[in-house]
Parts: C-alpha cells; sequence; structure tokens
C-alpha cells in the first residue's frame, strides 16, 4: 500500500468528506486541521490514509476531469481542490510532516 | 510443573509418532485439549522448523498460539483472571488476529498489514469500531505476534466503557508501556489517536503518547488504581510479544518551576512575570514569542515529558508547549493548545529531543492571551 496525505481548503471539508463516503471511506475523513500561514485560524484540513494504485490512478483521472463512476455530479468539483501526495517511502507522521515542510503547512 | 522432553524428534520416527508425541506433549504441558487449539500440524512443525514449508496462516497461527501460552504462563489469560475483573475493565489484544477483525462487523477476522476495524476487548463485551476508514490503524504481525500500528496523524481507536469511570489507561507498546489515570469526568468514551488522549475530544492527557509507546500490542482501561506489581504484571505479560518495559520520569530539569522569580528564565516578546501571584503572563497584542528556561543540553532522540499548568486561557491563538533549542522550536510533535476550553488544566505531553535541544518553552503568537506557571520537564526512561 501507499500512503497518502490528501488535503484541501477548510471551506471544501465537506464536499471532500462527501467525496471520500461516496468512495466508500465513511464519514468525517478529513479530521486534520491545519494553517497556511502559521496563524490559529484552520485555513486547510486533511487526512492520511493507505491507498491503493488504483485509488492514485483514479485520483489522477479524476484532477485531469475524468471522474470515477457513482461519484454525484455536484461534487465533481470538489475533486480539483483537493490535493495529494504519495508515498511508497514515509508512512504516518513522517509522511504528514514532510508534505507541510514542503507546503509551509503547521498542523493547528 | 516441570515436563521434560525426552521424545525423540529428530527424524528416527515416522511423521505420525511425532505427531502423536507432541501432541501429547502439549496436551501434558497445557492441559487437555490444548493441542486441539493449537490445531494445526502444518503449523506445530513449521514452529518446530521454520524451514520446513506450511501456509503462512499456518504458522503465524501457531506461532502466535505458543508465544502466547509462553511455556507454562500463559500471560494474558491470565492477565484477565487476576486483574481485569471488574464491570467496567477492558482489555483489547493486538497480539493475536483472534478478535481482531477487518470490517466493523466483525465476520472478517485481520490479516497482516490489513486496516484495523473492529477490535473485541477479551473481556465485558466492549468492541472498538473505527467506521472510517481513513482513520483505522494497521494490524501487523510476524512470527512473535501481532500488534496495532496507528499512524499518530489522524488515526483513532475509541471505545466506550460500560460505565463513566476514574481508573487507568494502559497503553502497552513495542517500545514502552504506558499508565495513565483518566478521570471519570472524562465520560464513557476513551479516545487513543494522535494526541492520546485525544485532546480536541473532550479529554485531557499526556499528548504524543503514543511515540513513546510505539506499536501497540494492547489497550486496556482498569476502574481504580493499579498497584505497581500490578503493572509490572501487565507490561511482563506482553513482554514475549516484544513489549517494551513500563515508562517512568527522571528527576526534574527545571531550576525554576514555581514562577515565583525569574531566576533562569528568558521572558521573550509579549511575556511578562506577575511576581504578585508567581506566574508568567501572556497578553495578546504583541509579536510571537517565546518563554523558555534553557538547563542544558538534552539527549538526542530521547523522550522527555513537559508540563505546564494553564492558569487561564483568555484567547488559545497558536500556543504551543514545547521542546527549545534556544528559543527555536524544534520538535515536529508540537503540544498544541487549541482553546480557551483548556483553561485551568495542566497539560502535559511527550516530545522526543532533537539534535541541540537544550530546555523547553511556550511559544506564543499576536493573538496568544495566557497564564501559565509550574512548569516541568524531565526524562523518560523505561524498565521493568
Amino acid at each position: 500500500m501507499t500512503s497518502a496525505i490528501l488535503w484541501t481548503p477548510a471551506a471544501n471539508r465537506a464536499a471532500a468528506d462527501m467525496i471520500g463516503a461516496a468512495l466508500g471511506w465513511g464519514e468525517g475523513s478529513y479530521t486534520i486541521d491545519l494553517s497556511a500561514d502559521g496563524g490559529a485560524s484552520i485555513t486547510h484540513v486533511a487526512c492520511r490514509a493507505d491507498v491503493s494504485p488504483a485509488f492514485i490512478d483514479m485520483f489522477g483521472a479524476a484532477k485531469a476531469g475524468s471522474y470515477p463512476p457513482g461519484l454525484p455530479e455536484a461534487l465533481q468539483p470538489a475533486i480539483a481542490a483537493i490535493e495529494g501526495d504519495f508515498s511508497d517511502t514515509l508512512w504516518g507522521a513522517a509522511h504528514l510532516t514532510a508534505v507541510l515542510d514542503t507546503h509551509g503547512m503547521e498542523r493547528v | 510443573m516441570t515436563k521434560l522432553i525426552t521424545t525423540p524428534l529428530g527424524g528416527a520416527e515416522g511423521l505420525a509418532i511425532i505427531k502423536t508425541r507432541l501432541q501429547a506433549i502439549t496436551d501434558g504441558c497445557f492441559g487437555t485439549g490444548a493441542y486441539a487449539g493449537a490445531a494445526n500440524w502444518g503449523g506445530v512443525r513449521a514452529l518446530l522448523n521454520p524451514m520446513l514449508p506450511a501456509a503462512i496462516a499456518n504458522r503465524e497461527a501457531v506461532g502466535s498460539y505458543i508465544a502466547k501460552l509462553n511455556i507454562l504462563n500463559n500471560p494474558v489469560s491470565r492477565l484477565v483472571a487476576a486483574i481485569f475483573t471488574g464491570a467496567n475493565d477492558v482489555l483489547f489484544d493486538f497480539t493475536d488476529p483472534v478478535g481482531n477483525f477487518a470490517d466493523t462487523a466483525g465476520t472478517v477476522q485481520i490479516t497482516h498489514n490489513t486496516a484495523l476495524a473492529r477490535s473485541n476487548s477479551l473481556i465485558n463485551g466492549v468492541n472498538s469500531q473505527q467506521a472510517t476508514s481513513s482513520l483505522r490503524g494497521l494490524w501487523m504481525s510476524d512470527n512473535t505476534g501481532g500488534w496495532y500500528r496507528p499512524d499518530q496523524t489522524d488515526d483513532l481507536f475509541a471505545f466506550n466503557l460500560p460505565s463513566a469511570v476514574t481508573g487507568t489507561l494502559i497503553l502497552v507498546g513495542r517500545n514502552g508501556t504506558y499508565f495513565e489515570t483518566r478521570d471519570a469526568a472524562l465520560g464513557a468514551t476513551v479516545n487513543v489517536g494522535w494526541l492520546t488522549p485525544h485532546i480536541r475530544n473532550g479529554t485531557y492527557g499526556k499528548m504524543n503518547i503514543l511515540e513513546a509507546v510505539g506499536d501497540v500490542l494492547a489497550i486496556g482501561f482498569k476502574e481504580g488504581a493499579l498497584t505497581d506489581d500490578q503493572k509490572l504484571h501487565i507490561a511482563r505479560a506482553f513482554r514475549p510479544f516484544g513489549g517494551g518495559g513500563i515508562w517512568t520520569l527522571e528527576p526534574e530539569l527545571l531550576t525554576n518551576t514555581t514562577y515565583t522569580t525569574t531566576t533562569n528564565l528568558t521572558l521573550g516578546t509579549g511575556w511578562t512575570h506577575d511576581a504578585g501571584n508567581g506566574r508568567a503572563v501572556r497578553a495578546a497584542g504583541s509579536a510571537q514569542g517565546v518563554i523558555r528556561e534553557n538547563p542544558g543540553a538534552l539527549v538526542t532522540d530521547a523522550f522527555y515529558n513537559i508540563e505546564m499548568d494553564f492558569v487561564s486561557i483568555t484567547a488559545a491563538g497558536t500556543t504551543r508547549l514545547q521542546l527549545v533549542a534556544g528559543s527555536a522550536l524544534t520538535s515536529t510533535s508540537k503540544i498544541i493548545i487549541t482553546s480557551t476550553a483548556l483553561a485551568g488544566r495542566r497539560i502535559s505531553g511527550v516530545q522526543k529531543a532533537v539534535a541541540g535541544d537544550d530546555g523547553m518553552g511556550v511559544y506564543g503568537n499576536s493573538a496568544t492571551y495566557v497564564v501559565i506557571d509550574n512548569p516541568s520537564m524531565r526524562r523518560m526512561t523505561k524498565g521493568w
């Protein structure tokens, strides 16, 4: 399995959670609160998950506008606002830390 | 009871004879029917000689069973009989796939490197379910047994006690074993997650403790206090599965632990000393700053327990309790004070020192408005 960090602007949390639910992940996947400006306010939210190569392919295709079957049309635009980082060498907190460092975000 | 194994098993006899004698030895040592519990000739043979071919599942099942017996001891089941006897006691055992599942319904037994969706307590019919797949940790195993590996980012293992009672939360890990008193006022739901106990869900306790515990062999709760002997009993029961010793605290490293003076304190930007009350105050409005004491070089990669009373929190802003290198915040596992609701609490956490760390401090940004007191920094060591 590959470790995935997925993050999106905080305003997109509900839609991102609904996408996760539509993919069978259950409710409330995006529980990691982030700040992109070092302040106390939450600017982004994230989740970490173990994903398959098929998911990575699907995610890339969806970002390019080819959405997975069954995904409600109203949720399709929200995928564009979800960013992803995938790693076969980093996992868990080490992966999250690396992503946050790269993108200048902090956990709130 | 001492059993001497005198049967030659070196190949002079046929497999059927060896099998019969192994059955007798197993039943003799562990009680009638024990071999049936082990159940599997292929697995026993693989256990005795790992070079022989056998299905991985057979090896794991029998290897786990024999390890759990700990040769005439059977430590985990003894724990339940000896310690976890109360109506509100629970014990989740991850060393064995039995009782751990890949689905929340509890119909698919867990296998190596699979997300743990449900675990059943060995007692009192309690179970933990995680319905959100991205919040599940992994269940992993080798020939010593199994363990639960939370990702320490968002994975959450939660369960409900039969009643909200004061007791002891138990985390047995391959890196160390940790016990923490948990107050009944926190309610019946126990959360073990990235900030164990998860401070944002209304509980409070030692944050980042999972980093010190490591891969988790068992999670338990025992109503009331545990004696030192009971703690040792629990930790040692899991030692055959790779369990680490019990985390304890070494002597205090800070010299100014009361804030009655400013001796050895560095008051960063925005911090003032309230001499009348013997506290430090950070009022909102000034630039970010760190109040700190730097007693000397910390041991790189050692774990430190840091604590502080947050007497009041008018505005949480961005407030962090941290190990520091000079005035620099170093550890990535920051202890974040997120809410005014935490006012009046003593907040504690664990951080691993990085090269250059020499003290602890509290960081506040321009929005932080807090009053703090009674800091503590103690190295953690573990033993039996």
